[in-house]
């Protein structure tokens, strides 16, 4: 078997796909043409898109068997769409359907089974949760192929997703099919990953809890894509879109990481004026965004934007003027709808514009520094946020990729340990992001540097943080919590782990029961 | 040291473990809990060098798990061993 | 070491494994493991052996390790001692009352010592939280093995019948009392625990009171707050450049074999030797090179 560029095992061949194996951050370039779906059917003037209901739209959409359809994440854990369209299809008996939505959350457990009973035989999108154990027990017939923000993008341009029909959760649509996700009783903030879809969809249907009268601003989505439009009762709780993710940690360990992490780009020299940098969710990246803000004002710092995921933290940044900009693909709550909204220099940008590595430059390349989480972090730096150490599937990849790959400067934040598991470790039980481009760890009990960045480690020439050889760091944990059992698998495959110029980093087998 | 009550120690925060022993003829360790699944020998020795020390030779241990250190396993099957042990 | 730096004390909760294990994280000056008011009744048993298992695995790094025991006068002292190996540095004793109560203290160890070899003095730090301890404050001071005077206002606010304020005014007597005995005695004095949590200006605030009045450290009961213990006893750049010329006058002195230190034509008295020597030393536990002071 072929091995990849960071040492996995990849077969040359699964179910008839041929697979690519990773070969290095930038060591592919494209090839082709971008993928087009069918020129759209003639709509005359007075021509209604209006459906009366989500069954009739479903119907007049042609749905059957073996198709490819696709639903955006903005709702994260609060969104209703998914399952109200997989339950009709269910029961009109519909099977062997391609999931190419953009994530799943455990608000979807109900598709498991219909993965067990082959409504669902594969998914093209991320896993987080339940649909993610059910995948890992073997449960589905295909295979489940996980990618980056940017590399599904590159994937529906590449025509590697060929989307049957799109259904947008669309806060807001007009009779016409503008829609944004602005307004509403339901706003969810940006559209910015139904956008690529909609374009390249055969078929696109906005489905509302908010139809108004022509024309709707903004239209994220405009009207040229969109097929149908038709209304149920809910589309999603923006309350969800959280899942508990607003609040600064007050874990001391974790404030500890936060800070040393701020510590390290000012001594690392980014703090200066125009830098940029990535903006998460999460307790330790909010408070990570806090504290740099209180760094670029104690060192009198003006900085050029600020990619979101967006915060109440990085709202406030913008406000203040510390930043000018906010590139917005995700938002995670009500302060940053409120500057979406209301601010213009809070803008929405579509998935492609964020992450894609197949455009003539996406944002992620302009952004200085970045602070991403982690599951696993092995010696050789590469990075695991798919799979708990266990070996079971439970999370998507997000921008973790494309945005490592793209900043100039990329921090690890995690704990050197959780539970009695250590996240630093040989080597990770699976990869999403390679060691290549991750440039720094930054722990509670230490950071290690990337000795690919000789640069920094210059710059950190006496500086008084807690810098050290990952293998000091690993030696570190083990000494604290001691090496676990490896995870044992089957030999069966069923997850591609893509790397986001569409090669393969890893691939996962099912889970060996005990 | 023999057991001679049942007694618990520990607690179900995380980072703890809840620790119960009872009296048997038999020796028997039990570990269940979020770091089982990748400590399970590991913490069995554990277990029974607390065992050895305190010269515990038979009884039923339990561990439920929440993600304890080492230090804090082997102090919670300490207490609880005093505690069910006779005075 | 008696005269080791104590900006910051944190109190870690002797029963509570997660904020134990992570107790060398925070860069504390001293840790406390609290087997006393951080513990209840019922857990006092397993606290102590959970604080004995800390004090074999857990690497406090450069934390100094002292152990808050329950008072003599409890059921709970003479078993709380039995904790004690070589990993500990000193005992905190709650409640000192008078001279006597340390040296009981004092002879304990003094057996433990001898008992498990440990070849090096472990150190009382007294906790003054009495009306009758404040009186008798320099009598335990001069003590061997005590350290360190430390204020506790919550019981002394209680003995003394006060209302305990924001601004603190009733315990100025206390406070002033306790850093004059400990001075005169030649040791440290570290003040109380700033309780409100989330309160980071006023944990500053009443820091630098502290600070100003003479007191060597505060104590902490979350680790949130040693950073900011920590940057109020940091020496201004002004205070650094002052010591640093009083450290040149010395060697010039020392390099002439001159007895007299003088600095910009006046004469150098010891106790301005002592601040010197102890604004650099605080000025380097808080990082900086003080041989390389960056331009302003």
């Amino acid at each position: 078997m072929p091995v990849n560029a960071v040492g996995r095992e990849i077969p040359r061949e699964i179910d008839g796909r041929k697979l690519i194996p990773f070969g290095g951050a930038y060591a592919r370039g494209p090839e082709g043409k971008l993928h087009a779906p069918k020129i759209p059917p003639l709509i005359k003037p007075g021509e209604s898109k209006v459906l009366p209901s989500l069954d009739d739209a479903i119907e007049k959409a042609g749905i059957a068997d073996g198709m490819t359809l696709s639903f955006h994440h903005h709702f994260r854990d609060g969104d209703m769409l998914v399952n109200m369209v997989l339950e009709r299809l269910a029961k009109k008996g519909i099977k062997d359907l391609k999931m190419a939505h953009i994530a799943l959350f455990p608000v979807h457990e109900p598709l498991v089974k219909y993965i067990a009973d082959g409504t669902i035989t594969s998914t093209e999108g991320s896993l987080n949760g339940p649909t993610g154990r059910a995948i890992s027990m073997g449960k589905m017939k295909g295979l489940a192929t996980l990618r980056s923000h940017g590399g599904r993008v590159r994937a529906v341009k590449a025509g590697e997703i060929e989307i049957d029909v799109n259904f947008i959760a669309a806060p807001t649509a007009d009779t016409y099919g503008n829609c944004n996700g602005f307004w509403g009783k339901s706003p969810c903030g940006p559209l910015s990953y139904a956008m690529i879809d909609a374009e390249h969809a055969d078929k696109v249907i906005a489905v509302t809890d908010n139809l108004v009268p022509y024309p709707a601003l903004p239209f994220s989505i405009p009207q040229t894509h969109v097929d149908y439009v038709t209304t149920v009762e809910k589309i999603g709780i923006p309350e969800k879109i959280v899942s508990g993710t607003t609040q600064i940690t007050r874990s001391p360990a974790r404030l500890k990481i936060a800070r040393l992490a701020i510590q390290l780009i000012k001594d690392a020299g980014y703090i200066k004026d125009g830098m940029s940098f990535q903006a998460g969710a999460g307790g330790v990246s909010l408070a990570a965004t806090k504290f740099l803000g209180d760094m670029m004002r104690k060192e009198g710092v003006k900085g050029s934007f600020a990619m979101g995921g967006t915060t109440r933290y990085v709202t406030d940044l913008l406000k203040e003027g510390l930043i000018k900009t906010i590139f917005d693909a995700q938002l995670f709550d009500l302060y940053a709808l409120e500057s979406l909204r209301n601010n213009p220099d809070h803008v929405e940008v579509s998935s492609e514009m964020y992450a894609d590595i197949h455009t003539k430059g996406a944002i992620v390349n302009r952004v200085d520094v970045s602070f991403l989480g982690a599951t696993e972090i092995d010696i050789d730096f590469n990075v695991n946020v798919n799979t708990h150490s266990d070996g079971w599937l439970l999370h998507g990849t997000g921008g973790h990729q494309d945005v490592a790959a793209g900043s100039d400067f990329t921090m690890i934040l995690a704990p050197s340990f959780r539970g009695r598991i250590p996240v630093i470790t040989d080597r990770v039980t699976t990869v999403t992001t390679p060691g290549e481009s991750i440039d720094a760890i930054v722990t509670e009990r230490g950071i290690a540097i990337n000795p690919r960045r000789e640069d920094i480690l210059d710059r950190l020439h006496g500086s008084p943080l807690p810098i050290m050889p990952i293998e000091s760091l690993l030696k570190k944990v083990q000494k604290i919590t001691g090496a676990p059992e490896k995870p044992e698998f089957e030999d069966r495959i069923v997850a591609v782990i893509e790397y986001r110029d569409g090669t393969v980093i890893d691939v996962l087998r099912q889970k060996k029961m005990r | 040291m023999k057991i001679i009550r049942d007694a618990t120690a520990g607690s179900g925060e995380k980072s703890d473990c809840t620790v119960t022993v009872r009296p048997s003829e038999q020796l028997k360790i039990d570990i269940t809990g979020s770091s089982a699944a990748f400590f399970r020998e590991t913490m069995i020795d554990e277990v029974k060098s607390v065992l050895e020390e305190l010269g515990v030779t038979a009884g039923i241990i339990k561990v439920t798990d929440r993600g304890a250190l080492p230090f804090c396993m082997k102090a919670r099957v300490e207490a609880a061993l005093r505690r069910g042990a006779e005075e | 070491m008696k005269d080791r730096l104590r900006r910051s004390r944190l109190f870690l909760p002797g029963n509570n494994p997660k904020i134990l294990q992570d107790g060398g994280v925070f860069e504390a000056d001293s840790v406390i493991l609290d087997l006393e008011d951080a513990v209840s009744i019922d857990s006092k048993d397993e606290a102590r052996i959970l604080v004995k298992w800390a004090l074999r695995d857990v690497d406090f790094r450069n934390s100094e390790v002292l152990i808050r025991v329950n008072s003599p006068e409890t059921e709970f002292f003479e078993a709380d001692m039995g904790v004690i190996s070589d990993r500990v540095d000193g005992i905190v004793l709650p409640k000192a009352e008078s001279k006597e109560d340390v040296k009981n203290v004092a002879s304990v160890l003094d057996e433990i010592e001898t008992e498990k070899g440990i070849g090096r003095e472990i150190i009382i730090i007294p906790t003054i939280e009495s009306a009758l301890g404040v009186l008798n404050a320099y009598d335990i001071a001069r003590l061997p093995r005590v350290a360190a005077l430390a204020f506790g206002a919550e019981d002394f606010t209680k003995d003394i019948g006060a209302e305990r304020t924001p601004e603190g005014t009733e315990l100025w007597y206390a406070r002033s009392a306790i850093v004059t005995a400990a001075k005169a005695a030649g040791v440290q004095a570290l003040d109380t625990v700033y309780p409100s949590v989330h309160d980071d200006e006023g944990l500053r605030r009443e820091t630098e009171t502290a600070r100003r009045m003479g007191f060597d450290g505060k104590s902490a009961i979350h680790p949130n707050q040693i950073g900011i213990i920590h940057d109020v006893f940091t020496p201004s750049r002004e205070e650094i450049k002052k010591a640093l010329a009083v450290m040149q006058a010395i060697k010039e002195a020392e390099e002439k074999k001159s007895g007299v230190i003088a600095l910009n034509g006046r004469m150098i008295d010891r106790p301005v030797v002592e601040r010197a020597k102890k604004v650099i030393r605080l000025a380097e536990a808080a990082g900086i090179d003080t041989e390389h002071l960056p331009e302003e």
